[in-house]
């Protein structure tokens, strides 16, 4: 199954690409760390370390950024209005 | 974010849960009456009656008064005529002369030939005086002694003359008696035989008037020449005796010198009046035919017809007074002769005695005494001398008696001869009143028959105008009372056509309500019947597909792909856009219901129970977002919490304070109500959903809320049709 457009999966979707960004970032940071420890550090472990803690974490903020993102809100979604009357907040159906 | 899993803890169910004369009063009976005393009714009484018997008398002898009185008063006409007679005007009343016996009688012969027409025998004999045709001579003595004559003239006998003269007109009654009675046979029948004249037509009739005129002028005229002719040689023989007469003594005459002359004009004399008497009575009774003829015609008021009738009259009076002139003036004529043969006869007579007594004295003298001159002795002389002597005494003497007697023989004959005279100046005034009557009759008749035919035709005119307008008035009369009656009778027939027609128009209309009524009747019947099978066939659509809609039935694909687009074909189909509720209904069909496809209601549940899961899982994200670390955690519990298959929602009268509901409150009873297949609690329970479990389940609810809505539209119809087919039944 792709991304289906269900809102039901639309959370299943989001984990997915959260799970396969945060691998990814994984990924890339530890051969990023692994490279820097390779190449720079002299083998030691600890920037693969950290560089899958990079990855980790990077990975997390991008899951938690998808995660939110339904709840963020934008310009388009404020509605201005007079002084008279109170600035609404409202939410469009997005 | 601790407070869901705690009071789910500690809860120990979920449940999840579908439109003038004048009275003459009686004077004494009314006294007798009114014994009360009405003096005033008897003065009354009397006045009237006296101005009653004035008028009457007045009337009597004026005639002025008579007319006014008719004319003013009412009554007095009638009183007067029974009182007095009819007016008698006084003006004197123009009547034909009387005429003499003679006229009377030519006239009464006539009448007598004309009415005697056939083959009877006619009386052919005229009434004239001296002239009777030889053949009558045959008949008896009486009859002839007068006519005679004519014959035995030849033998020249005066004696026999004696009885002719002023006697005839004495005989003549007795002559036209004989005449009359006699019926002489003669041949002269044939002219007024057979001809039956009221038998004629008026062609006929005008040309037998024609040729009877031609012949009666014709005959006329020669009777008038003949008689002139007679007159004359009458006349002449009178002249011619006279003179023989005188001539008789005159020496160197012979008896046959003087007489034969005298003969030869007997002779003629004898002939032409003969002749003359003959004319004349042909031309009498042609007159006298003609006369009857036209005298027919005019009794027929054939006058018309023929004009000429009148002048026929006409000149039927003037021959009849040519013929009577002509007969005066023989008269005139023979009776200058009778006169001279009176003459002669008496000269004979006297020469006769003379001779005779001549003779006696001396026999030996002859008698033609003046032709010999023999000598006379003395003695002769003297007897002579003597005998004349005594004759002239006794001549003297006579003499003297006649001349004594002549006085009054004279007086005597003078009033004969006045009497003569009179009765012929009476004849002729007579002859010439009744000429000159018959002239203005003739006139009179003409005037008559022109005013008749002027009139006559102005009357036919006038008659034919009034005919014409007569006839017109009687059209147009005739046209009106047509029309009226037309009218009447169109009005009776419209009236009756009216009622019956209403009648019939009633019954039609009864019937026709009737019929219509049923037609009625049958067509709602029908239309209610294609309406309820209509309406049927809606609601089985609707029932079909609502059944299709909340079939339970998970069919063998996934839910997924049992979207189908919302098949409003048999629907629509069943509707056939006639009805405007559920046209309007299936309009509020959302679009996306047809263009996308709903979801039956199995596939909705089956879809649920994902949803349910995915909402269990982030049931403690609200609003506000969510990091990592709380979606994990939320995984956790929903780990954590025991999912509840069934929960049965709270009685209806408990509230439920919604805000104290949690997701999995929610989800249980929204389950609940699923298993129930009620959508619709479920829709309101999941609408309560706050934070992620809502954004997880938006389509799913919207899903929900377009398959909820389809479901209203279609119950909505279903309902529609099953009520109209109630209604329809």
């Amino acid at each position: 199954m792709g991304s289906s457009k269900n809102s039901e999966d639309v959370l299943a979707n989001t984990v997915d690409s959260c799970v396969a960004d945060a691998l990814i970032k994984l990924g890339g940071g530890l051969i990023t760390g692994t490279l820097f420890s390779l190449l720079l550090f002299k083998r030691k472990s600890w920037p693969a370390v950290f560089g899958v803690g990079v990855g980790a974490g990077m990975g997390m903020s991008n899951c938690h950024y998808k995660l939110n993102m339904p709840y963020l809100v934008g310009a388009d979604m404020i509605k201005a209005f007079r002084r008279n009357n109170v600035n609404q907040i409202g939410k469009d159906s997005s | 974010m601790w407070k869901a899993p705690v009071r789910i803890c500690s809860q120990s169910k979920v449940s999840l849960q579908n439109g003038r004369h004048i009275i003459r009063r009686n004077i004494n009976s009314r006294k007798s009456n009114q014994i009360s005393g009405n003096k005033f009714l008897t003065i009354a009484g009397t006045a009237v009656l006296a101005t009653v018997g004035g008028s009457v008398a007045l009337a009597k002898t004026s005639d002025g008064f008579r007319k006014f009185s008719e004319k003013n008063i009412p009554g007095s006409s009638f009183l007067y005529n029974l009182l007095l007679g009819p007016p008698v005007s006084h003006i004197p009343v123009f009547t034909p002369p009387v005429r003499s016996l003679e006229d009377g009688l030519l006239k009464k012969k006539l009448e007598r030939e004309a009415s005697k027409k056939t083959d009877d025998v006619v009386a052919v004999t005229p009434t004239d005086d001296l002239v009777e045709s030889p053949k009558s001579s045959v008949d008896s003595t009486p009859l002839d002694v007068t006519e005679k004559p004519i014959d035995d003239e030849k033998t020249e006998n005066p004696i026999k003359e004696d009885p002719v003269g002023l006697d005839n007109e004495v005989k003549l009654e007795e002559n036209a008696e004989v005449v009359n009675d006699s019926g002489s046979d003669s041949s002269v029948t044939e002219e007024t035989a057979a001809v039956n004249l009221s038998e004629m037509s008026s062609a006929e009739f005008e040309t037998l008037l024609k040729e009877l005129h031609a012949k009666a002028s014709e005959a006329v005229k020669q009777a008038v020449d003949a008689q002139d002719i007679a007159a004359a040689s009458i006349k002449k023989h009178v002249d011619l005796v006279f003179k023989s007469l005188e001539k008789i003594y005159e020496p160197g005459q012979t008896q046959e010198n003087i007489w034969e002359p005298v003969f030869v004009a007997t002779q003629d004399k004898n002939e032409a009046v003969h002749v003359a008497e003959s004319r004349a009575h042909e031309a009498r009774l042609a007159v006298a035919q003609l006369k009857e003829v036209v005298a027919h015609g005019l009794k027929n008021d054939q006058s018309i017809q023929t004009p000429d009738l009148i002048t026929f009259d006409e000149s039927v009076a003037r021959a009849l007074y040519s013929l009577e002139t002509a007969k005066a003036r023989v008269d005139a004529a023979q009776s200058e002769a009778k006169v001279m043969d009176e003459y002669r006869e008496l000269v004979d007579t006297a020469r006769h005695n003379l001779q005779m007594e001549l003779s006696a004295i001396r026999p030996d003298l002859s008698p033609n005494l003046k032709t010999e001159g023999t000598k006379l002795g003395e003695e002769e002389v003297n007897i002579l001398m003597a005998h004349a002597y005594w004759k002239i005494i006794t001549l003297q003497k006579e003499l003297a008696k006649q001349q004594s007697r002549e006085q009054q023989r004279l007086k005597g004959a003078l009033d004969m001869q006045r009497k003569e005279d009179f009765s012929i100046l009476e004849s002729r005034l007579r002859v010439e009143l009744e000429r000159q009557y018959y002239e203005l009759k003739a006139k009179y008749n003409q005037d008559i028959s022109f005013h008749e035919k002027t009139l006559s035709d102005q009357f036919t005119q006038q008659l034919k105008l009034q005919a014409a307008a007569y006839t017109d008035h009687l059209n147009d009369s005739l046209k009106t009372q047509y029309l009226e009656l037309k009218r009447t009778f169109e009005a009776e027939r419209e009236l009756d056509i009216a009622k019956l027609a209403a009648l019939h128009h009633e019954d039609l209309a009864k019937l026709h309500g009737m019929g219509k009524g049923i037609q009625d009747a049958i067509h709602d019947r029908a239309e209610k019947d294609r309406i309820s099978r209509q309406v049927r066939e809606l609601w089985i659509a609707a029932q079909s597909m609502m059944d299709s809609l909340r079939s339970n039935a998970t069919v063998h694909l996934p839910w997924n792909e049992q979207r189908r687009p919302l098949n409003l074909n048999g629907l629509n189909q069943a509707l056939n856009n006639n009805d405007e509720f559920a046209s309007a209904v299936l309009e509020s069909i959302p679009q996306s219901a047809v263009s996308q496809g709903i979801l039956p209601q199995g596939a909705l549940k089956e879809r649920f129970q994902n949803v349910e899961r995915v909402c269990r899982r982030v049931a403690l994200i609200d609003e506000n977002g969510g990091s990592v670390l709380r979606y994990a955690l939320s995984y956790l519990q929903s780990m954590m919490v025991v999912k509840v298959d069934a929960r049965p929602p709270p009685k209806q009268d408990e509230e439920i304070n919604l805000a104290e509901l949690n997701t999995f409150d929610i989800l249980a009873r929204a389950r609940y109500h699923l298993e129930k297949d009620d959508l619709e609690q479920a829709l309101r329970y999941m609408n309560l959903l706050k934070g992620e479990p809502q954004n997880v389940a938006t389509d799913w609810l919207r899903e929900l809320r377009i398959h909820l809505e389809t479901v209203q539209a279609v119950n909505a119809v279903m309902t529609y049709a099953a009520v109209q087919a109630i209604e329809s039944m």
